[in-house]
């Protein structure tokens, strides 16, 4: 899994025939015009799993949260305060579980809900560490889940 | 039985976004076939096609909204809005809960659906983006439709393949008339110039490597375009009793399914879904006064189209101009009969027959009047749009200007 996001999937895709060349293609610059190919921004953005592409790695744990949920709610970062609820930021039912999916991709990290996913209570875990109960409903609660495991594995 | 008339257009196309560019290319012949620049070619052995290279989603949808769909429910959204808008129609909270919402696609969300598998397959990812399957559904165009402008009655997608559009408009037209609903905002909507789509297609033999030159003997296959196109229908009493600007009527709408083969075209359900319009109608043959054909530029379909038009209108075959769109607009599948229902509605509009492009030599299979490259002014009063689809589902829509 943690593979499959940094230089493991390039390394995968330069295997099949082509890859290299696929590989090449994903890192040109998309062409503006057309709005860039049909599968960009689709759920599909291969480029993103290129190291080179990835955000500052050494930012805080906190603020790369609070930037994929910037990024998937398409509001302002500066927007987010700790005790910013989602449903205020206008989160709808499917916002929800586009971050736990964003979130999951960028730490390598799986968030399970507990009951309900309207109650908004996850379990994190990563490579068999788990966060335990926790609550996902303001910024700065869905920080700590990410940065729980975080830290944990950095100790 | 209400009257049903036309009232708005709107159209996402190869050839522009506004229905003046829309319709100059097509009185001008001016192909939107090119090369592709959308999507990778390098594994693609025809690389030509009709694309919709200056819609920046972002220009017209608000970036969450943009995000959560498929580039066909994209084209869908900005058709129907530019089609509302064109027909300056103000649809308030108690008129939103009957406004019925119509929309033909023949694929669906393929850019999704090849974007999602190629990760699933080609990167071994472990899972998919959480809007796969609400970006792919071939009802998002519809739904979106609806949601963008709050249209709260009938609301449903129609699919036929290359007959989508068509089966589209006409349901909502049987709505309108039968008193289901006093206006339906519908049409077609396709993105299909995706990896998958076009090396399907190949798989068929039936793409053309360069572009598409319908009933010409030159002709050598479709080429796959995208787009969308909407249409606001309304009651002949409301629209009058509005004041709105009235472009035609809808006179007649008829089906019919081969139950043959499930590619090659049949004369006879062609004939037959023809002549169920024209009953529809209530019109005789010969009072047909232009057909916008499906004429796809394959050897196939054009020659049956061909023959179906000598059935269905005995001498006066001879005498009636037919012409296809697709030569501009390539062949967007679902987009494609609503695109050509407002190209025929425009022929109304303007008197003006626009021609069949790209069209080199005669066929002798092909022996009809298929105004050749250059736009023919003349007197029409009704126009006939056909579609075909794989699987031999044929609709055909009347339409008339009083």
């Amino acid at each position: 899994m943690a593979a499959l996001n940094s230089d493991g999937l390039c390394g995968l895709i330069r295997k099949f025939r082509g890859g290299a060349r696929l590989l090449a293609l994903l890192r040109q610059p998309l062409p503006k015009p057309a709005g860039g190919p049909a599968w960009q921004d689709q759920g599909c953005r291969p480029d993103a799993d290129i190291p080179g592409n990835r955000e500052v790695a050494d930012m805080d744990t906190i603020d790369q949260v609070r930037q994929v949920i910037a990024k998937t709610l398409k509001v302002p970062a500066a927007e987010l305060k700790d005790d910013t609820y989602l449903e205020d930021l206008g989160a709808e039912s499917l916002d929800v579980i586009e971050i736990v999916y964003e979130l999951e991709d960028k730490f390598g990290i799986v968030i399970t809900f507990k009951g309900d996913e309207r109650a908004l209570l996850v379990e994190a875990e990563k490579d068999g560490v788990k966060s335990g109960e926790m609550e996902f409903r303001t910024v700065g609660e869905i920080a700590q889940v990410v940065k729980r495991l975080v830290d944990a594995k950095a100790s | 039985m209400h009257r049903v008339v036309i009232t708005g257009l709107g159209v996402v196309s190869p050839v522009g976004l506004t229905l003046e560019k829309f319709w100059s290319a097509l009185v001008e012949a001016k192909s939107g076939i090119g090369p592709i620049s959308i999507i990778p070619t390098e594994r693609l052995t025809a690389r030509v096609a009709a694309q919709v290279l200056d819609f920046n989603p972002e220009a017209h949808l608000d970036a969450k909204q943009a995000h959560q769909m498929d580039r066909f429910a994209q084209f869908a959204v900005v058709a129907a809005r530019s089609a509302v808008r064109d027909a300056q129609l103000e649809i308030g909270e108690e008129l939103a809960l009957e406004v019925a919402t119509v929309i033909g696609t023949g694929v669906g969300g393929q850019g999704m659906q090849d974007a999602a598998y190629f990760r699933l397959y080609g990167q071994n990812a472990p899972k998919l983006h959480p809007l796969t399957i609400p970006r792919l559904m071939v009802n998002a165009a519809a739904s979106h439709v609806s949601m963008d402008l709050g249209l709260k009655g009938p609301t449903f997608s129609v699919a036929t393949a290359c007959a989508s559009g068509t089966h589209a408009i006409g349901q909502a037209f049987h709505m309108l008339r039968s008193g289901q609903a006093p206006v339906a905002i519908t049409g077609g909507t396709d993105a299909c110039v995706t990896v998958g789509t076009l090396k399907g297609w190949e798989a068929l033999r039936v793409l053309a490597k360069d572009t598409c030159r319908p009933f010409s003997k030159t002709r050598s296959g479709l080429v796959l375009g995208e787009g969308a196109a909407v249409v606001v229908l309304e009651t002949h009493e409301r629209a009058t009793a509005r004041g709105a600007r009235i472009y035609g009527e809808i006179l007649g709408f008829g089906m019919s399914a081969d139950a043959g083969d499930i590619t090659a075209a049949d004369p006879d359900g062609a004939a037959r879904a023809m002549r169920a319009a024209l009953r529809d109608a209530r019109m005789n043959a010969d009072d047909v006064d232009y057909v916008n054909a499906h004429g796809t530029g394959t050897q196939l379909n054009d020659r049956t189209e061909t023959i179906a038009l000598h059935t269905t209108f005995g001498p006066h075959a001879g005498r009636l101009p037919v012409s296809s769109s697709k030569g501009v607009l390539g062949h967007s599948l679902g987009a494609a009969g609503a695109l050509e229902f407002v190209a025929s509605a425009l022929a109304l509009e303007t008197q003006t027959i626009p021609p069949t492009a790209n069209f080199e030599e005669p066929d002798p299979d092909c022996d009809l009047d298929y105004v050749p490259n250059v736009a023919r002014a003349a007197p029409l009063r009704t126009a006939m749009s056909n579609s075909f689809a794989f699987g031999g589902l044929n609709a055909v829509l009347v339409l008339g200007k009083r």
